[in-house]
């Protein structure tokens, strides 16, 4: 038998680039080795279940199981776009999403450059600390507070007669929903989303502050040149996350908060999957508008990662 | 050094992905084994086996009755039973047994309610759960209660014959008739102190609530108590209708089309616009309503529970409440103030059951189990209780609940009974409506301008109730809509009672004025064939 001398070069090219891969391997088995718990975490339990979006397409019955139920198409995606409210489910929860990216995401980030340019560290970490406080405590207490907060007798209502002015139902109110709903948000995570921009802030290297403060540079100008750039990078990846997380509000916590009279404005296809799926049993409708919004959310975040590594040149991938 | 860290790190990951794993396994263990290994079972050996059903609030398991259940019960079935329960909060059990049944992989009793009878049919025709005729045989006691209840063939039963579940059923040999939602409180202490008479129309009523607005101007003289108890109802049974689908003497209707409605609706707003119910009634839950009462400045409940005024003459007993059956309105006569069931031996309700899994590895074992709890010697035990611990014979040989059990609202949880908080077996059990009432509190109830304080809400139900005062929708049989016809009704009327129910609230707020209220109804009907929907149900009333 002849043998090839190109395939003979191809296969000697595959066998070293196996080679190196094992040899890179071998080099770096402890961080594999480390990765590997998550791994399999995220396999089993993202990757496995993804199998059960196919029920979007399907009668879906317990029985059968999901290889077994009759095949629909995309019947439950024209029922969903049919009905009266789906125009109405997808302005909430982009406009929902997007106030609460506008307002939410720049938060954490002015907190933290105010923290920063704190000379008093121990006033700093106090300030810290309380900042922190709100993420500890769940969502149904939060809730529970914000309603005592804002009820007809409560201490918002109080300083609005203090101030003469008439007590407003806040909480049956659809004009004051998201308001409510984006402040509390920020109240509970705005300590809690300032470590990590703490964190790349400690990388600035002090000596620069001290060469732009001999030069004549203004504390505001320091951080626009010097403290911003350092984080940006951060910033940059944060937000791509962000973007991608516009159609996906915290439904639970609208859950709690909405009511029938708040459903104008709160009612988002978050809360509208869980009453139809969860509470009305129908699994493949509700599946189907949860595919529809993760397929959205997949191409939000391609957008804004490309966006951003063409201006910033920092992206996911 | 360098040598212990790399260790270190590699023995982290491996206990890491070792402990992931694990319970991974464990997961999928439990899961798997939704039904009990009956396989390996003999007759000497214990009968294991997965309930799933509702708590209530505090566990049977050790207590009295359930143990002595459990007894029974295995001395009956020749093996000794060992139950593993899942007892899921009332309050979660429809989202949770609509994930259990989505799942597929249900244990072999499991607790059915909250949810529609449709719904147990499709997932029953679905093959999920046994089904029970092709068993009938078998089921001698199970047989024998729905046949003393006519209307069990008709309600229970889908087209096609076919029965899913095991009923709750209340034993009633003189016949009786719970209330309607149309039950209101109030503080008759409170009235008496402001020189105000109990109301009987919903004009008393609102001239009562405003006297005491008067009186105590910082407070709100009408509460929502529960969310499940929303104040409109009491103006609804007022008015003959519903704010939903309701049986009206001859056909199924929708109420919020209906004028008697709008009437509702404008009584309810002018209970808001006066300042007699907080603005933010309508995000108020129970926790609400438990904090107003017990702090003494809840007045008037429109709607609440029948039993709660009994409960509060021994929890609150510086506030006299006393329970108002109903108000009407002059303009529709008297009030729906009753609910009818069917006067037989037997009532089989077809709102809560228990479902037997159709691959339950134990299948005939819990056949015959479930049909045990309709025996004499179940519901005797499960009702009554232990002769000597619970109740007593009196010289006739009638049983009577002893006073300890009936009197100390702690006592009777501590045994686990069939009802109240703790329950023994598996919910819901069969019930004795006469254990109940004999074990039931006297309680203050004002009805025909009279007061009683000494007449259990049974009693006064069998003394006084009035088919012509019942909700006519309890007066018809109506079989459960199919699988597709509960598609159908739910894909048409889904976005129309979304619409009204906001509507509702924008009404009564005074947001929408009801000068707009043939708008409203174009807007409504534009939602869907609401006459459809209805025709649904019309075409499966039996009469």
């Amino acid at each position: 038998m002849v043998k090839n001398p190109a395939a003979s070069a191809t296969g000697a090219q595959k066998l070293t680039r196996v080679q190196k891969f094992f040899k890179d391997c071998r080099l770096q088995h402890q961080l594999i080795l480390m990765v590997i718990p998550g791994i399999v975490l995220v396999f089993i339990f993202n990757y496995i279940p993804m199998y059960g979006a196919l029920m979007a397409f399907q009668e879906y019955s317990p029985t059968k199981g999901i290889w077994g139920s009759e095949w629909v198409g995309l019947k439950y995606f024209a029922m969903f776009f049919q009905s009266p409210y789906s125009g109405r489910l997808i302005k909430n929860t982009l406009l929902l999403g997007i106030y609460n990216l506008l307002w939410s995401f720049p938060a954490p980030i002015i907190l933290a450059l105010f923290l920063d340019q704190l000379p008093f560290m121990r006033y700093k970490k106090f300030v810290q600390t309380v900042s922190y406080f709100p993420h500890f405590i769940s969502a149904v207490v939060i809730v529970g507070m914000v309603k005592e907060f804002c009820a007809i007798d409560g201490v918002f209502n109080a300083i609005r007669v203090m101030l003469g002015g008439e007590a407003v139902s806040f909480m049956t109110g659809p004009q004051y929903f998201r308001t409510i709903f984006i402040a509390s948000g920020i109240w509970q995570g705005i300590g809690w989303g300032t470590i990590i921009y703490l964190a790349a802030l400690s990388n600035v290297d002090p000596q620069l502050h001290e060469a732009a403060t001999i030069d004549g540079a203004s504390r505001f100008q320091r951080v626009r040149y010097i403290t911003w750039p350092t984080i940006v990078p951060t910033t940059s990846i944060m937000l791509i996350f962000a973007v991608s997380g516009i159609l996906g509000s915290d439904y639970q916590k609208v859950l709690l908060m909405y009511s029938e009279a708040t459903y104008e404005t709160a009612d988002i296809i978050g809360t509208y999957v869980y009453r139809e799926g969860i509470e009305g049993g129908r699994y493949e409708y509700t599946t189907a508008i949860g595919l529809m919004m993760n397929l959205v959310s997949c191409v939000l975040l391609v957008i804004a990662n490309q966006i951003s590594r063409t201006l910033s040149e920092n992206s996911l991938w | 050094m360098k040598t212990g860290k790399k260790t270190l790190a590699m023995l982290l990951a491996a206990m890491l992905s070792v402990t992931a794993l694990a319970s991974c396994s464990g997961g999928s263990t439990d899961s798997g084994s939704g039904n009990s290994d009956g396989g390996t079972t003999t007759s000497s050996e214990p009968l294991s086996f997965k309930v799933t059903t509702v708590g209530f609030g505090d566990s049977p398991e050790g207590k009295l009755i359930q143990e002595e259940w459990l007894k029974l019960c295995s001395e009956k079935m020749g093996r000794e039973l060992q139950p593993e329960y899942e007892f899921i909060n009332m309050v979660d059990y429809k989202e949770k047994l609509n994930i259990i049944c989505a799942g597929g992989d249900i244990p072999d009793l499991l607790s059915y309610g909250w949810d529609t009878q449709s719904n147990l049919i499709t997932y029953g025709e679905d093959g999920l759960f046994e089904e029970l005729t092709q068993h009938m045989d078998s089921l001698p006691n199970y047989k024998a209660v729905l046949e003393a209840d006519e209307r069990a063939q008709y309600n229970l039963y889908t087209d096609n014959g076919e029965l899913y579940a095991f009923y709750g059923a209340t034993y009633q040999p003189d016949g009786s008739n719970t209330y309607s939602g149309g039950n209101m409180a109030i503080r008759k202490d409170v009235l008496d102190e402001l020189g105000l008479e109990i109301p009987e129309t919903l004009d008393d009523l609102f001239n009562c609530a405003m006297a005491i607005k008067e009186a105590y101007p910082d407070t709100y003289p009408m509460i929502l108590h529960e969310e499940w108890q929303m104040p409109d109802s009491l103006v609804y049974c007022a008015n003959h209708t519903k704010d939903d689908r309701y049986y009206n003497g001859t056909e199924y209707v929708y109420g919020p089309t209906e004028d008697a409605y709008k009437e509702a609706l404008m009584e309810v707003n002018r209970w808001y616009t006066n300042g007699l119910i907080s603005p933010d009634y309508f995000t108020h839950t129970s926790e609400n309503g438990t904090a107003a009462v017990a702090s003494g400045e809840a007045y008037i409940i429109p709607s609440v529970w029948f039993g709660y005024p009994t409960n509060w003459v021994t929890e609150y007993p510086d506030q006299e409440w006393v329970l108002v059956p109903a108000v009407k309105n002059e303009k529709y006569g008297e009030p729906w103030a009753f609910y009818a069931s069917n006067p037989s031996e037997w009532n089989v309700g077809n709102s809560y059951s228990v479902v037997v899994s159709a691959n339950s590895k134990v299948k005939d074992e819990m056949l015959q189990l479930m049909d045990l709890q309709y025996s004499d010697e179940v519901v005797d035990l499960v009702c009554w209780g232990v002769e000597g611990e619970t109740y007593e014979l009196d010289e006739n040989g009638e049983k009577h609940i002893l006073s300890i059990v009936r009197e100390d609202p702690d006592y009777g949880p501590s045994l686990a009974f069939g009802q109240g908080s703790c329950r023994a077996a598996v919910f819901p059990t069969a019930q004795s409506a006469v254990a109940n009432n004999d074990g039931a509190l006297t309680g203050p109830i004002y009805y025909n301008g009279e007061l009683d304080t000494d007449i259990t809400t049974n009693d006064f139900v069998i003394e006084n109730f009035d088919e012509s005062m019942c909700e006519p929708t309890s007066l018809i049989v109506t079989k459960p809509l199919s699988s597709s016809q509960n598609e159908e009704y739910a894909n048409i009327m889904t976005p129309v009672e979304t619409f009204a129910k906001e509507q509702k609230v924008k009404f009564i707020k005074g947001e929408r004025s009801f000068d707009e209220w043939d708008q409203y109804l174009e807007e409504l009907n534009a939602m869907g064939d609401i006459q459809a929907a209805m025709d649904l149900y019309n075409s499966n009333v039996v009469g």
